[in-house]
């Protein structure tokens, strides 16, 4: 997703507007003259001078404004990115009902379908990988992970 | 410190019991330190209960090995599928990558172990020889000199990251920006965290980090303008090239001088309380491409810059224990949850622990020794298992570290909100390199971001708002005037860059 300078430049700018607005809501302390506000305002000031650079650097460039070109075309790869974040979204949603486990097969099953590994490899490689990581994080590392339905045979 | 001393600590060392909790801890750290998310602090944590059963001495070996082992295991995943195992490894993680995905992954790795060994065992020395005068001097700090030297980090951060000064400046701004989120330092008032509870503890940055690095690199392999990753880069050419510590002796005659400043700068930047080890790495590497020669290689997987902040990472690392050791004063997590141990075990770091029982400390700075030693064959081993994951076609390995994304992301706090943190972090990741802004300095502002507030803040106290109290102590004044001069360099250079290219010159500057 490119992005031309001449517009990214006023998007920052407009990030640092908002942020110095952000900071002037800051509450206020009695007697402290240098608050928490200090350098969010410092930083938002940066941002839209560099903003600014950018524009101005940017007028000179050619091309579109905004292209998604590198998507174009990609099939399964695109499928499988797009799978990559909305699996892991979902993984957000049943990470409690569907364990860890679970989730993790299918999240790792579906990605490695979509990237074209065969039925096989997919077959022992993903039950193995999960298990591995949630033997070790759960039960080496004592990390609080869900087991899910699970959870009756696992240790 | 007398002969004497250093003898019976040496025996003291040399315990069965002392090395088989040293070779433990080394194993357990390059177990920890490998896998992406886990970081040595919480390898540290976990060791704790296991100390509560052991002698003094051993614990801490214990706690040493596994902490140095960590750091340098960090640079594995960070080598080998760009996800940097500790904020001192981000440092140099693009350009180790750059290296795997040349076919030379083996020799990224191996730079990593034997220069992270050898800055050690150097780091080791200075700790022995120095540590009590560099603590007094790192004490005399105030404010001030805090705020110029993590500031000179920052700059130097943004301003090597990429080829445009002004958008390294932009990434940094907004790293900085998300330091900012979570309770003020100042004041302790919410700021920034739109009524969220998980906010109100800043954004942690091992989220960021999984997410800027890794799976933004996913998404970037996936759409086709990424490289290709690790796993594709195992051509049967870099399979002979993964022969542990092959060629290494050649590097170490190419680049004597960039072993000798990054651990310079590591043994004396580590001694500073909360900066130290972290900014090491960061100023190494900057400063290496600085002076070097050829800086246009950097980025692409050249060695030089690679050797100097990584001999300066492991420097750094023992250097840290100066503060800790010499006056009780922790300067960093992993030293802190040590000296606690110390404490429970009934030994109270400081000043008065190396008068009246100089064996225990020396004891622990001769573990460092063996500790280091041990990257050495142990860093053999792994490089030799590192060569597995690369044969390990794509479509396994993507989904792999996907889960491990999700998972190192969800373990820091045990929390979903991480794996949020992670997912927004590489959409913006992705997006920013595509558009050519570096990601580097976003990851040392959300890092450095509270130390520079705290001493910018208390600095401006002291000085009552008066600028020119920045620059009325010596040492302040000597880093103020160096920043000021990098600051103007940078900007000079930029504008002469710009005129050539509107004069229809190539640009040096951007190269430079």
């Amino acid at each position: 997703m490119r992005i031309a300078d001449r517009l990214f430049g006023p998007l920052l700018t407009a990030f640092g507007l908002a942020v110095l607005w952000g900071a002037a809501q800051l509450p206020r302390v009695p007697g402290v003259r240098f608050g928490g506000e200090l350098m969010p305002t410092i930083y938002g000031i940066a941002l839209i001078v560099f903003g600014g650079i950018i524009f101005l650097t940017g007028l000179r460039e050619g091309g579109p404004a905004f292209d998604a070109d590198e998507w174009r075309g990609r099939g399964r790869a695109g499928l499988a990115a797009a799978w990559s974040l909305a699996g892991l979204l979902l993984g957000m949603v049943l990470f409690e009902p569907l364990g860890f486990p679970l989730f993790g097969l299918l999240f790792v099953a579906v990605m490695m379908g979509l990237m074209g590994a065969r039925p096989l490899t997919i077959l022992i490689v993903a039950p193995v990988f999960v298990l591995t990581l949630y033997l070790t994080f759960s039960g080496v590392l004592r990390v609080s992970l869900p087991a899910g339905p699970l959870g009756a045979i696992l240790p | 410190m007398s002969f004497d001393t250093l003898l019976q600590a040496a025996v003291l060392v040399l315990q069965f019991d002392v090395l088989l909790a040293i070779l433990g801890g080394a194993v357990y750290g390059l177990f920890i330190g490998a896998l992406p998310g886990l970081t040595a602090t919480m390898a540290t944590a976990l060791l704790v209960p296991l100390t509560f059963y052991m002698a003094p001495l051993p614990a801490i070996a214990l706690i040493v090995s596994s902490t140095a082992m960590a750091i340098t295991a960090g640079d594995i995943p960070g080598a080998l599928l760009r996800i940097p195992g500790t904020p001192a490894s981000a440092a140099y993680t693009e350009e180790s990558y750059a290296m795997t995905r040349a076919g030379h992954a083996g020799r990224a790795l191996s730079i990593g172990f034997f220069f992270s060994a050898l800055g050690g065992l150097i780091g080791a020395t200075v700790l022995l020889m120095t540590g009590p005068l560099l603590a007094r001097l790192a004490l005399n700090f105030s404010s001030f000199e805090f705020f110029w030297l993590a500031l000179l980090g920052l700059l130097t951060c943004a301003l090597v990251s990429g080829s445009n000064p002004v958008k390294g400046g932009v990434s940094l701004a907004i790293g900085l920006l998300i330091a900012t989120v979570g309770l003020d330092v100042t004041s302790g008032q919410p700021r920034f965290t739109f009524g969220s509870v998980e906010l109100s503890g800043g954004v942690s940055f091992i989220p960021v980090m999984i997410g800027m690095f890794a799976f933004s690199e996913i998404l970037r392999g996936l759409s086709g303008i990424g490289a290709a990753d690790a796993a594709t880069a195992a051509t049967p050419a870099s399979d002979g090239a993964m022969r542990p510590y092959r060629g290494i002796l050649g590097l170490l005659k190419t680049y004597p001088l960039s072993l000798v400043r990054g651990t310079a700068l590591g043994s004396s930047l580590g001694a500073l309380p909360g900066v130290g080890g972290d900014l090491a790495a960061w100023i190494a590497y900057g400063v290496s491409r600085r002076f070097s020669r050829t800086p246009q290689k950097f980025g692409t997987g050249h060695p030089e810059g690679l050797i100097e902040a990584t001999s300066a990472n492991n420097s750094g690392l023992s250097s840290a224990w100066i503060p800790a050791l010499v006056f009780g004063i922790p300067g960093d997590a992993v030293t802190a949850i040590a000296v606690g141990v110390l404490y429970m075990k009934g030994v109270a770091p400081g000043p008065r622990l190396f008068a009246e029982n100089p064996v225990m400390p020396t004891s622990i700075i001769l573990s460092f020794f063996v500790a280091n030693l041990l990257l050495f064959p142990l860093g053999y081993f792994a490089i030799k298992a590192a060569r597995m994951v690369l044969k390990v076609p794509r479509s396994v390995i993507v989904p792999m570290i996907l889960l491990c994304c999700f998972l190192g992301s969800y373990a820091i706090n045990n929390t979903l909100f991480g794996v949020g943190i992670m997912l927004v972090a590489g959409l913006v990741g992705y997006v920013m390199e595509r558009n050519n802004f570096p990601i580097a300095p976003v990851i040392l502002g959300l890092v450095l971001g509270p130390v520079l507030e705290r001493n910018f803040i208390m600095s401006m106290q002291i000085s009552r708002g008066n600028l020119t109290g920045f620059f009325e102590r010596p040492v302040a004044c000597g880093l103020g005037i160096f920043v000021l001069i990098v600051l103007g360099l940078t900007v000079w250079s930029a504008i002469k860059g710009r005129r050539r290219v509107m004069a229809g010159e190539p640009d040096d500057s951007l190269t430079s």
